[in-house]
């Protein structure tokens, strides 16, 4: 029971969300609370099902792959902010998206979100682990598109997905890689993997996909972009959730992967470079959400850094952060959403003295500055303290990654809780209104905990530890505590915190001024134009072809063969039949040569269509001639009926059409296919010549025709006894062509009678 | 021993009770009795060959292959698409047509197609693998060129003329096959069939097979030929006629050509990449939809091809991905037939249509998100086994090039959805009015795409057939 119960964290919200838009349709914004509950009942049923609960079932027996849950601490605390911040940002939704007219779309993809993220915590197998990957990468790309009116909001969409879905291929390849070299597709059967062969491919391919859905350096920019999707999707997907499915990741793959340089050094450039870029970011950013953007690439940077150093004790800083984060993250983007909401605005520039219009939202922006500032008693307070803590152990470069992102943070802090607040009422001010309760509600839901969870980690070390252990970790209830004594961390933590708080409130317009973005500094820019070369490429390919017509298309087959057929003659020239050379020729033989040579010369000489047909039909007289000249006069006679026959059809055809020959193209080319075909089927015809058959299969057919088939006429017995049934469905083909052709025809007559 | 054959018998009698209807039926219920018997004759065979598939052995010269019968399998669902298009292109008034050809015939010569497609799996020498073959193209070639307008008349012309290069080139190849192994049945071409000669005559018969597959570079009349045909044949050409093709190769592959996998081998795996690049560049910019779905066929033919040649696990993507395909592509391609012919087939012809029917939409999305490989949706399991098959060779490099053309897959396959939901039609399109069949066609396929994805029910079945369970 407890095992399935892992299954049903899962397929509740699956069963439940395409009933969502019609439920929306019937009782509105209110359906909003059923999905909470649903977001709610997911992560309390992992949580009933308890630690090292597993479930599997042999999906694909033939190709290894089964369908495997287990729970362990790392998927129990996951599970439990899945859950948790997302009933909480499923009750939000409702109340801000109350007047969407497709609000049961949004709530519906949401669950749908909902379920995609606790099977990616929960799976124990690596293909289940990869299809609930892209789930959410494809649930992103709905929520983000919410918006279809938003020509923005499309392309972002497009944007996001093309990144974390390209990200998603490299990680199928690295999950396939690494399922050969392991020789399982389990996740908790997977050994150390660093001495295999395959093991810099594997590392790198995952290191890719991660850093594709946490949005590091250099697939950082889709995350920004994606701001245009509605705040509760802003808040869960691309703070508090989905891009921490990355993280999860390295961490999952922690134990196998790491412990080289080729997983380190990559995690630690793309993170550090990271943070660097999204320091820019914020300093320079107006908008509110692209400010919070900017901070939840800094702390995905620092996440990312903590994974490439990889020791107990950078695990467990990353895991109490990654904690901190979704909570207080979550709540910083609601409350964004409601600033949106009641000033009518997101521009940091306008925003000012909103305090009076919007007294709880202030209230709430309080709680939520102290955590984004880092300050006790909230909990990222304590993950800053450890994040500091492995920064001095690691180096200085670190310290300095780690205390910009401590600048930033502060600086975030104060120009999102306290600005829009403070100051002066701006003209926005005076039309702004408080966000209905329900917002508010889901805001304290996850801004409270984040601040009070503070004091309460050392107490709970024994919840946390199991998660902190599975993800390679280790990490004692003393490090969990607020306070250490005056320690290196501490003052490290107070100067970045004033520093960004000196930046928020007195250098912000100045920053902005001299940290001006130039314009080929922007990634998006770049992915855009990649695509655009692409599509342009293509464009030009296919114009080229579509230009050459039918002849091109023809030279091309005929190219590729002579090209094919010579390459195997060529390279094995020793192994060839070649005949012995005879000297003696007919009058007949010569006279057939000149005529083909004739033919041809002619054909390429012709002006027009008919002729050239004309040509070519003296070409087929030719060879009809040397069947006559070798003894072969039923073979003359059908080539020659062929040959009529054809050279009949194919004026037939071409009737229609004007009578001269285009002059388009190269020549050169068109002689070079020419000749390459004509060189590939005198080299085939020599070839042919000097083999030897083993063993015709004629000579058996002779022998068998009396005492078998009872027959003289050899051919007749072979038709009609041998191989009766190649005959009936040789005829059967033939009556098809018939009826086909007759149709066609009887057809056409109709249709010209006028003229 | 002849229960084996049942199916293949159903499918002829199925065609003459059809060609019998077309002169005897009452004109008034004509279309639909035809349509009808046909649908009905082509689920008894697929009924036939699901509770049969799996005998083995030997009748009248026919041998019977339970590898080939999801591949025979998958020619009957595709004939079953196509019997769903019909109709529309008969009854509704119709921009292109003026006066189709009887339905009957039609539908006969999509029958006769079929049963080419089904005997060919049962070919044990040449000469019965060619006339197989034929009888499974040349039907085509007059079914493309059913409408009487220039267009469809074009294009029947350059199927004609190509189909007839590589008709040339087969039976060219083949006679070189026999001058090297001195036989014409398979098990004797087998033993015989090494060095230079045979290499040379393997190649042009794998040649021409790559039409029969439009497989580059062979690929070329391909978007011509689908963006004029009726959408019904076009939907056949795309997945029916590739699974007659796919079943020819693996034919000669694991037959006459077992000697010679080292030299073609190459050659396939060239293909392959080329044909998913030169496909999925092309499908980059197509907004006629046929023409579209005929470029990004070619890419899909890429990844068949990646797995020829591994083995049994390669039969078994091939096989699995080539049932999701013929019901994600004959999905597409119903769902286009629905929109009618008052609009002309492009992109812009599906603004709008999450208004007009959110069903429809949200089909359209499910089948080219199947063919672009999105999980959970049976498109994503079958290319996954079609990559996986060559990574347990080792060819890992195959593998990433693979999911690189995915991607670029992905960024087409998005432009439908984004024109279905995201783009505002001009004009406020017409109500669409579906009749049952249609409906029902819809619906099943969508189910069968998801359903296929989630449970493993039709893959373990077919490593069943292949006995790898």
């Amino acid at each position: 029971m407890p095992a399935s119960l892992l299954l049903a964290a899962i397929a509740l919200p699956l069963c439940v969300a395409p009933a969502l838009p019609a439920l929306t349709r019937r009782f509105g914004w209110r359906t909003s609370w059923l999905a909470a509950l649903v977001a709610g009942l997911s992560a309390a049923f992992t949580m009933a099902a308890g630690l090292g609960a597993d479930w599997s079932y042999q999906w694909l027996p033939s190709l290894g792959p089964a369908l495997a849950l287990s729970l362990d601490g790392f998927g129990l605390l996951m599970s439990a902010l899945i859950g948790g911040i997302g009933a909480a940002i499923l009750i939000y939704a409702g109340g801000y998206s109350r007047h969407d007219p497709h609000l049961g779309r949004l709530l519906a993809w949401l669950v749908v979100f909902v379920a995609a993220m606790q099977a990616l915590v929960l799976a124990d197998d690596l293909l289940l682990l990869f299809a609930a990957w892209e789930v959410t990468s494809f649930a992103s790309f709905m929520l983000v598109g919410h918006s279809t009116h938003l020509a923005e909001a499309r392309a972002a969409a497009r944007r996001a997905l093309l990144v974390t879905a390209g990200g998603g291929l490299c990680l199928l390849g690295g999950v396939v890689l690494l399922a050969d070299a392991a020789g399982t597709w389990r996740l908790s059967e997977l050994a150390v993997m660093t001495d295999h062969s395959l093991y810099p491919a594997i590392a790198i391919l995952f290191i890719v996909a991660a850093a594709t859905k946490s949005a590091q350096f250099p697939f950082h920019f889709w995350l920004p972009g994606a701001m245009c999707a509605p705040t509760p999707v802003s808040a869960y997907l691309h703070s508090a959730t989905m891009v921490k499915a990355g993280i999860v990741l390295l961490v999952r793959m922690q134990p196998s992967l790491s412990g080289s340089a080729w997983w380190e050094l990559p995690l630690l450039i793309a993170g550090g470079l990271t943070i660097v870029v999204a320091a820019w970011r914020c300093a320079v950013a107006v908008d509110l959400k692209a400010l919070l953007a900017g901070t939840t690439l800094i702390a995905l940077g620092c996440m990312t850094v903590l994974a490439g150093i990889a020791t107990p004790s950078a695990m467990a800083a990353l895991v109490v952060f990654l904690l901190a984060h979704a909570l207080y993250k979550a709540a910083a983007f609601m409350l964004a959403g409601a600033i949106d909401h009641g000033a009518g605005t997101r521009d940091l520039r306008v925003l000012a003295g909103l305090r009076r219009a919007m007294p709880w939202s202030a209230g709430l922006a309080g709680v939520i500055g102290l955590s984004l500032l880092g300050l006790a008693p909230s909990a990222s307070f304590v993950a800053k303290e450890l994040l500091l803590a492995v920064a001095i152990e690691s180096g200085p470069l670190v310290v300095i990654l780690f205390g910009l992102a401590a600048i930033s943070f502060a600086f975030a802090a104060v120009r999102v809780c306290w600005a829009p607040f403070a100051g002066r009422p701006s003209s926005r001010a005076e039309h702004a209104h408080e966000v209905d309760r329900a917002s508010l509600i889901a805001i304290a839901m996850v801004a409270i905990p984040a601040l009070a969870l503070g004091p309460l980690l050392a107490a709970a070390h024994a919840v946390l530890e199991p998660a902190v252990a599975a993800a390679g970790g280790t990490i004692t209830a003393y490090q969990l505590g607020l306070w250490h004594g005056v320690s290196a961390p501490l003052v490290i933590g107070l100067f970045a915190i004033t520093s960004g708080l000196i930046a928020g409130l007195l250098l912000h317009r100045r920053l902005r001024a001299w940290l001006r973005t130039p314009r080929w500094w922007d990634a998006a820019a770049w992915h855009d134009a990649l695509w655009v070369h692409l599509v342009a490429l293509a464009k030009r390919l296919t114009e080229t072809m579509a230009a050459g017509g039918p002849r091109a298309a023809a030279a091309l087959c005929l190219a590729v063969t002579a090209l094919l057929v010579l390459g195997v003659i060529v390279t094995d020239p020793e192994r060839l039949p070649l005949p012995a050379w005879n000297a003696d020729a007919s009058p007949l033989d010569l006279a057939a040569l000149a005529l083909t040579l004739l033919g041809a010369g002619g054909c390429i000489a012709a002006r027009s269509r008919m002729a050239a047909v004309c040509a070519l039909g003296a070409v087929g007289t030719g060879v009809t001639l040397i069947f006559l000249a070798h003894s072969a006069p039923d073979l003359a006679v059908t080539q020659f009926l062929v040959e009529v026959l054809t050279v009949l059809l194919v004026m037939l055809a071409f009737r229609r059409l004007s009578d001269g020959i285009s002059d388009s193209g190269s020549k050169l080319i068109r002689a070079g296919v020419a000749l390459s075909i004509g060189a590939t089927v005198f080299v085939l015809v020599l070839v042919a010549q000097g083999t030897q058959l083993g063993q015709p299969v004629g000579a058996w057919h002779a022998a068998a025709a009396i005492p078998e088939g009872h027959g003289r006429n050899v051919v007749n017995v072979i038709l009609v006894d041998f191989r009766a049934f190649d005959t009936l469905g040789e005829i059967a083909v033939l009556a098809i062509a018939a009826i086909g052709a007759g149709v066609l025809l009887a057809r056409h007559r109709k249709l010209e009678p006028a003229t | 021993m002849l229960l084996g054959l049942t199916p293949d018998i159903l499918v002829v009698a199925t065609a003459l009770v059809v060609l019998v209807l077309e002169s005897v039926a009452p004109k008034p219920w004509r279309t639909r009795a035809i349509v009808l018997s046909a649908g009905l004759g082509c689920v008894l065979a697929a009924v036939a060959m699901i509770s049969l598939g799996d005998g083995e052995g030997s009748v009248a010269g026919y041998t019977l292959r339970p590898w080939a019968t999801p591949l025979r399998l998958t020619a009957v669902l595709s004939v079953l698409m196509s019997l769903l298009m019909i109709p529309s292109q008969l009854d509704h008034d119709n921009r292109r047509m003026r006066r189709l050809v009887t339905p009957g015939v039609a539908v006969f010569m999509l029958l006769a197609s079929l049963a080419g497609t089904c005997s060919l799996a049962g070919a044990n020498d040449m000469v019965a693998f060619i006339v197989s073959l034929e009888l499974a193209t040349i039907p085509l070639f007059a079914l493309v060129a059913l409408f009487q307008d220039g267009e469809s008349s074009e294009a029947g012309l350059k199927f004609l003329l190509t189909g007839a290069l590589a008709t040339g080139l087969l039976v060219f190849g083949m006679s070189y096959c026999y001058g090297a192994g001195g036989a014409v049945d398979f098990p004797g071409l087998a033993a015989g069939l090494d060095g230079p000669l045979a290499v040379t005559g393997a190649l042009l018969m794998v040649l021409a097979i790559l039409f029969k597959l439009s497989a580059a570079p062979m690929h070329v009349w391909a978007p011509d030929v689908y963006d004029g045909a009726p959408n019904a044949v076009a939907s056949y050409l795309a997945s029916g006629s590739k699974a007659t093709g796919l079943i020819a190769l693996l034919l000669l592959w694991e037959g006459p050509f077992v000697h010679l996998h080292e030299q073609l081998r190459p050659l396939l795996i060239t293909t392959a990449i080329a044909s998913m690049v030169i496909g999925n560049l092309g499908a980059l910019r197509q907004t006629r939809l046929r023409r579209f779905m005929a470029w990004s066929s070619i890419a899909q033919v890429g990844f068949f091809l990646l797995a020829v040649g591994t083995g049994l696990d390669g039969v078994l993507a091939i096989s699995f991905y080539a049932v999701v395909y013929a019901l994600s592509n004959g999905l597409a391609f119903l769902v286009f037939d629905c929109l009618g012919e008052s609009r002309p087939p492009t992109m812009p012809a599906l603004r709008g249509l999450s208004k007009q029917s959110p069903a429809l939409a949200l089909a359209l999305t499910l089948a080219v998100f199947s063919l672009a490989g999105i999980p959970p949706l049976a498109g994503f399991l079958g290319k996954f086994a079609l990559l996986l098959a060559p990574a347990r060779e080792g060819m890992y490099l195959l593998v990433l090039i693979g999911a690189l053309n995915g991607l670029v897959g992905l960024y087409y396959y998005l432009r439908v959805v984004r024109e279905a939901y995201m783009v505002e039609p001009e004009t406020r399109p017409d109500d669409l009015r579906l009749d049952l069949p249609q409906r029902l066609g819809v619906l099943l396929c969508a189910v069968a795409i998801l359903g296929f994805g989630i449970w493993p029910g039709v893959h373990n079945w077919i490593a069943g057939l292949l006995g790898l369970v």
